[in-house]
């Protein structure tokens, strides 16, 4: 039988506890001055064999549950029953959680738990007789692959932490269609895992059907957790949530939105370092409860001609080294440009003024188009297609839909009746009036990875 | 002069309205309240008998000669008065302690109140204390210096020792040579059978024995629930026991033998008077005074 803490099981002696307690309170007996002796004498000798085989029994059980506790705290890992019958699988499953919290060291434990969990992993491995099959499927792509040594585990490159979530049903189901597929025969999946709640996503729809799949199996499937939830030691954690470049007039200057979190919930002070092209600044923030989201400015010198470049933000190491620096990268800010295709001139006039107020200071340039009928080219490298008073054709609206597909953003004043369709799945509604003080609320409809306005 | 612990003023005066009527006919040197074999003055009036010369002439009956022609004398009760001997167990196991007192100082106020009643009613008192032999022992009298002494020789025993109950009650049941109130006070731990037979012995020489059978509410219960070093008072040999695992066998073996033992004594038609000690001596002697006064009537 294998222990995952074998250390633990230096705590067998105290098995004896119960022994020594029983020795003990049979020693710290009160005296006690007795009249009736005769019916003592007489009710011992009549129950002393039942009283002595009751106390055995009594020690016998006390004992038993310190061992188990004992055994339990060491972690065994088991095989068919209690690991003493010798019954090899086949295959073995290895679903190794490799997100980033599995790079936080434990308290008192100098490898973090992805690496405890692999030292653990081949222990028992190497406990088991026979040369089952080692499938490993890793939360970098879920995908299963065949390890021809269990020491590649010990690949840090190949089986590290990564700064990925992991998605545990989905590495279940890759074990699945490989148990499947390659019919593995008696198998065993061993899951290493902290038991984040986001890797496992308990309210999943897709437990009820790999359970279900699972039990439907014809070969017997064995699951085994190693949970490595210990307690963490103090760690903190940075992301850049959004970034924003915007030109000033001295240059440009990007927007850093970050989000800093940590394990505890005391007040302390998180210095932040952030770098651009090498240059670094630092700044303190308190971070009071668990997470703290902060803006910070980072101003890219127009004379260095800083047209492009990468950073990072960094807090200072701790338990989990892989969450403490976040990368960004950064371009030269795009001209920004919208074709206009206005039917009024007036109101061309208006809305090449709206769409490129200051083109010097911020490149921002519009195009007047001449008719409604579009074509691809007028509306390469724009941002922005404002139509009003057109009716677009049937080869127009395709073209804006391929437009608004590729990130374009598309303003529309549309003209005709109710019911007139303008693009694909638009359809005219009723005409809306406001007040004067109201103003239109505009709903942003996701459609795919993109938006439509 | 100190007071005695066993004496309690308050429960004489209680006590005192009562009197201790003996249950059987009492042969006494004196005239008393209590019915004796013996034909006497009394006026209450016990049979007719055939006149034989020498007979008192004044006390034919002349109405029934006048009926009859014959010669009839009219005989009343003899009274007589009460000897009471009271025997007290002073053996180790009297000195057992419970948390509301000893046997002992139980015993000795029984002992006390008694003799206290009996010589109120003008009755005599004595006292025979014992543990493997009879160490001290008082002839009944009847007056209060007598009743004093009694009660010095209570203040000052010890209880010790070994109970030789059998042979003590054997040897006072041959020692008496008239009926008399014998009362026992013990707490009987001791061999039932040759107990039995000495009681018997009493019953047999017609004495009213009375068995005040001490027994303290630990005894019966037995409650403990850690172990014990159960020290022998009376011979001082020690057994390491634990009261949780030999309680049931404890109880069946003292019930077994209480209710054994009541119910020879009752079949021996015996005064068997169960005294819990934590009830109390108040009530005990009332309920036993009472009980005599009305098994009288």
């Amino acid at each position: 039988m294998t222990f995952l803490e074998p250390l633990l099981l230096w705590g067998l002696p105290l098995i004896s506890i119960p022994v020594i307690i029983h020795l003990m309170n049979r020693m710290r007996h009160k005296q006690k001055k007795w009249a009736a002796m005769d019916f003592l004498f007489m009710a011992k000798r009549s129950s002393t064999k039942i009283s002595n085989l009751r106390n055995i029994l009594i020690l016998i059980c006390r004992c038993l549950v310190v061992l188990f506790f004992i055994l339990a705290l060491a972690r065994p890992l088991a095989g068919s029953f209690l690991g003493w019958s010798v019954s090899t699988p086949d295959t073995i499953f290895l679903v190794l959680d490799r997100s980033s919290s599995m790079g936080l060291t434990t308290v008192g434990a100098e490898k973090n738990r992805l690496q405890k969990g692999i030292e653990n992993i081949m222990q028992a491995a190497k406990s088991i007789p026979g040369t089952p099959e080692f499938v490993v499927i890793d939360s970098s792509n879920g995908k299963a692959r065949t390890l021809k040594d269990i020491a590649q585990l010990e690949d840090s490159l190949l089986f590290g932490e990564t700064h990925t979530e992991a998605d545990i049903p989905e590495m279940l189901n890759s074990a699945l269609i490989y148990a499947l597929d390659n019919k593995t025969g008696n198998s065993e999946v061993w899951i290493v895992s902290d038991m984040q709640k986001t890797n496992w996503q308990s309210g999943s729809e897709r437990w009820q059907k790999l359970m279900a799949q699972y039990s439907g199996l014809e070969q017997k499937m064995n699951f085994k957790v190693l949970s490595m939830s210990g307690e963490g030691v103090e760690n903190a954690s940075i992301r850049i949530v959004e970034n924003f470049r915007k030109n000033t007039e001295n240059g440009s200057e990007i927007q850093l939105t970050c989000e800093i979190r940590k394990s505890d919930t005391e007040t302390r002070d998180i210095l932040v370092t952030f770098s651009v092209n090498g240059v670094e600044s630092t700044k303190t923030f308190t971070v009071e409860g668990q997470s703290l989201t902060v803006q910070h400015t980072l101003l890219l010198d127009k004379d260095q001609n800083e047209n492009s470049g990468a950073g990072f933000v960094k807090i200072p190491a701790d338990g989990n080294k892989n969450d403490n620096v976040f990368h960004f990268a950064f371009e030269p800010a795009p001209e920004l440009k919208a074709a206009l295709a206005v039917k009024d001139r007036r109101r061309n006039e208006f809305l090449q003024i709206a769409t490129a107020p200051s083109p010097e200071v911020f490149k921002q340039s519009s195009i007047p188009l001449k008719s409604g009928e579009l074509n691809e080219r007028d509306l390469k490298d724009a941002a922005l297609l404002v139509v009003d008073g057109f009716s677009l054709e049937e080869q127009s609206k395709v073209i804006v839909k391929n437009f608004i597909e590729e990130g374009g953003n598309v303003l529309y004043f549309p003209s005709g009746n109710k019911g007139e369709i303008l693009l694909n799945g638009i359809t005219l509604g009723e005409t809306e009036s406001l007040d004067k003080n109201e103003a239109f609320n505009i709903a942003t409809r996701a459609s795919g990875k993109k938006q439509q306005r | 002069m100190k007071t005695k612990e066993f004496i309690d003023p308050e429960l004489f005066a209680k006590l005192s309205r009562l009197n201790l009527e003996a249950k059987n006919l009492m042969h006494g040197p004196f005239s008393g309240r209590h019915k004796s074999p013996n034909k006497g003055s009394s006026i209450e009036f016990a049979e007719y008998r055939k006149y034989v010369p020498g007979d008192d002439i004044r006390k034919i009956d002349w109405r029934i000669f006048a009926r009859s022609d014959r010669y009839y004398v009219k005989e009343f009760e003899a009274e007589t008065n009460l000897r009471c001997y009271l025997v007290f167990d002073c053996s180790g196991s009297m000195s057992f302690e419970g948390k509301d007192g000893s046997k002992f100082d139980f015993g000795r106020k029984i002992a006390a109140s008694i003799g206290h009643v009996l010589t109120e009613q003008g009755d005599t008192v004595g006292l025979t204390a014992f543990n493997t032999r009879t160490f001290k022992q008082v002839p009944p009298r009847s007056s209060g210096k007598h009743l004093r002494s009694i009660y010095e020789i209570l203040d000052v025993i010890k209880p010790d020792g070994k109970t030789a109950i059998a042979k003590v009650l054997h040897d006072l049941a041959a020692s008496i040579q008239k009926r008399a109130l014998v009362v026992v006070i013990s707490d009987f731990f001791h061999d039932v059978e040759p107990m039995l037979k000495a009681l018997q012995h009493l019953a047999h020489r017609k004495h009213d024995v009375t068995l005040f059978h001490l027994i303290d509410e630990e005894e019966v219960k037995f409650d403990f629930n850690q172990p014990y070093s159960f020290v022998d008072l009376e011979g001082g040999s020690v057994m390491l026991a634990d009261p949780v695992s030999i309680r049931n066998q404890y109880l069946k073996a003292i019930g077994g033998y209480l209710k054994t033992f009541k119910e020879r004594c009752l079949k021996m038609n015996l005064d068997y008077r169960l005294a819990m000690i934590n009830e109390g001596c108040e009530e005990l002697l009332s309920k036993f005074l009472l009980e005599r006064v009305e098994g009288r009537s």
